[in-house]
């Protein structure tokens, strides 16, 4: 009875095999062509399995928006890698809208002269953007940077020629004569 | 096709009286030669195709998508693939037994395409049609287990000897019951001519005289049939004899480039082999709807039906290699010697006792057909 049992098993458990591998074959691949589909975008033209695009808060890269950047430094000294590096000038008082929802205003006295982020080190916590009192820093959604050299995964975000002019601009501030510095202590003390 | 030759023969020697002295055999021998090159180049063909099919089917059976890069859908990867063995060193290892070594890959292709020669592609389409054709077939690719056994012995590998063992353990065993299996089949085609075997099966619809549809047992011994010849063609779940879990690649180990090729070239050739034969003992060969061995559409609808049915059957074995794991060595025994053998057994002789009371041209022995 065992024999025919046996047989009946062979059969039976090959059909069902075979049934789940038909179906396989006649479902969509689930093979991203990655180059070729756009995993950014939402919809992923061209592409028909389950698999999901990018998520819309995926970290990529950190970037930083140098105009809105006050330079508190807050975003170097909270990084556990040291991956960020912000160097400063002081000029001309302004203020700038956080790019966060809210829009907040922040006065700017300083002016980064150079920005630079190590993607070798960074570990993608976030914590810089956390900190960050304007959100000038924050996550993109780009993955590809892959480099040749190591020097070339340190993202410099002022270049020099900006560089330059933010310290011309710091030192004509610093040439202005004195007198408006009590200006200000008054406008605040006329405020008190 | 003797009778085609001999009209060309007579036409040629009618419009150039030259040739009139040439003595017969150099016609032949042109014949032979022209039918062996059309034939090679169909089975390379056959096989070249089958290996990028196989790789596409196997792809979108593990939900990905398989070779798309070289031409339309990856439909060129065979040919690219083949450049590149083409243009691979061709290792002799140090220690191998060098004229064996470099014989066995011809030996296994022999063996492999000298069937095809026999195969009976329509009504009046096949290079030979011997009066033993199914013993020719089942002598000729005995030879395979001779080239595996040479390649792994000569290989002077350890891993080359433990696959050639094997196969040719699996050989020798799946031979009975596929040599009974094909039995029943030529007790109910009367005839061990393959193209004699199609005729056999001709009935309603060109559908209801095929073999398997003769007697319940033929039906079973169809199944004996296929299963022994996937086991005897190494394909898994039998491939014990190039389990790459174990043996790294069995007989082919030391293979490289041209020679390596050949032995793949045998086995993707072999998926249609199985097929064709598969077809023309059990499934009517060239016979279905349409098909009529006495005119030129007849027989090009028959060569139609019977290719359709040979790519099926390719089919069913690429959708079994990727569905079914190997079996160990003594479950592949114990499958043959304790389950097809007397399964085998019992088909032939329950065949041989319905003809003896239903007569073999007998839809299930119930309908009376045929002319």
């Amino acid at each position: 009875m065992n024999y025919f049992r046996n047989i009946w098993e062979a059969i039976s458990s090959i059909a069902q095999g075979m049934a789940v591998t038909l179906r396989q074959f006649f479902t969509k691949p689930e093979t991203v062509q990655y180059p070729e589909v756009d995993v950014l975008n939402p919809r992923m033209p061209g592409y028909s399995g389950h698999l999901k695009p990018v998520s819309e808060r995926f970290r990529g890269f950190l970037t930083v928006d140098t105009t809105v950047c006050i330079s508190c430094n807050q975003c170097a000294h909270v990084c556990p890698v040291d991956c960020i590096l912000v160097e400063s000038e002081k000029g001309p008082k302004t203020t700038v809208n956080s790019l966060r929802p809210d829009g907040k205003e922040s006065p700017k006295t300083r002016y980064p002269v150079q920005f630079d982020i190590h993607l070798g080190r960074c570990m993608y916590c976030g914590l810089c953007t956390e900190v960050c009192p304007t959100g000038c820093i924050h996550f993109t959604r780009e993955f590809r940077g892959a480099a040749g050299e190591y020097h070339k995964l340190i993202h410099h975000f002022i270049s020099p020629e900006e560089a330059e002019r933010v310290r011309k601009l710091a030192a004509e501030e610093a040439a202005k004569p004195k007198p408006e510095k009590p200006v200000a202590t008054k406008v605040e003390a006329e405020k008190e | 096709m003797k009778e085609l030759l001999d009209q060309l023969i007579a036409l040629a020697v009618e419009k150039v009286p030259l040739l009139g002295q040439a003595p017969d055999w150099v016609f032949y021998l042109l014949w032979m030669l022209v039918a062996g090159a059309a034939l090679l180049v169909y089975a390379s063909l056959i096989a070249g195709i089958t290996s990028w099919v196989e790789r596409r089917i196997a792809g979108r059976m593990q939900a990905r998508i398989g070779p798309n890069r070289v031409g339309p859908r990856g439909f060129f990867q065979w040919i690219a693939d083949g450049l590149k063995s083409l243009f691979k060193e061709d290792v002799t290892p140090a220690n191998a037994d060098k004229p064996l070594f470099r014989l066995a890959p011809y030996l296994v292709f022999t063996g492999m395409f000298g069937a095809w020669a026999v195969l009976p592609y329509s009504a009046r389409l096949y290079a030979a049609d011997l009066n033993v054709g199914i013993l020719y077939v089942m002598a000729i690719t005995s030879l395979v287990v001779i080239g595996i056994l040479m390649g792994g012995w000569a290989s002077g590998n350890k891993w080359g000897l433990f696959g050639a063992l094997r196969s040719s353990a699996q050989i020798v065993s799946y031979e009975v019951p596929a040599g009974l299996a094909i039995a029943t089949a030529v007790a109910l085609s009367g005839s061990l001519s393959l193209q004699e075997m199609v005729r056999a099966q001709a009935g309603p619809l060109g559908i209801l005289g095929w073999n398997i549809f003769k007697s319940p047992f033929a039906l079973v011994a169809f199944f004996v049939y296929f299963i022994a010849a996937v086991a005897e063609g190494n394909r898994t779940p039998f491939d014990l004899p190039e389990a790459e879990s174990e043996l790294v690649a069995g007989y082919n180990t030391e293979y490289s480039g041209m020679r390596f090729v050949f032995f793949f070239f045998a086995e993707w050739a072999n998926l249609f082999l199985i097929g064709a034969v598969s077809t023309t003992l059990f499934l009517g060969g060239w016979q279905g709807p349409l098909a009529n061995p006495d005119t030129w559409w007849g027989v090009m609808i028959g060569a139609g039906w019977f290719f359709l049915k040979a790519c099926f059957f390719v089919f069913v074995l690429i959708w079994i290699r990727w569905t079914l794991p190997r079996l160990r060595v003594d479950q592949l025994m114990a499958m043959c010697w304790k389950y097809l053998v007397p399964i085998a057994f019992v088909c032939l002789i329950g065949t041989m006792l319905w003809m003896s009371v239903f007569g073999d041209r007998a839809f299930f022995g119930l309908v009376a057909v045929g002319p």
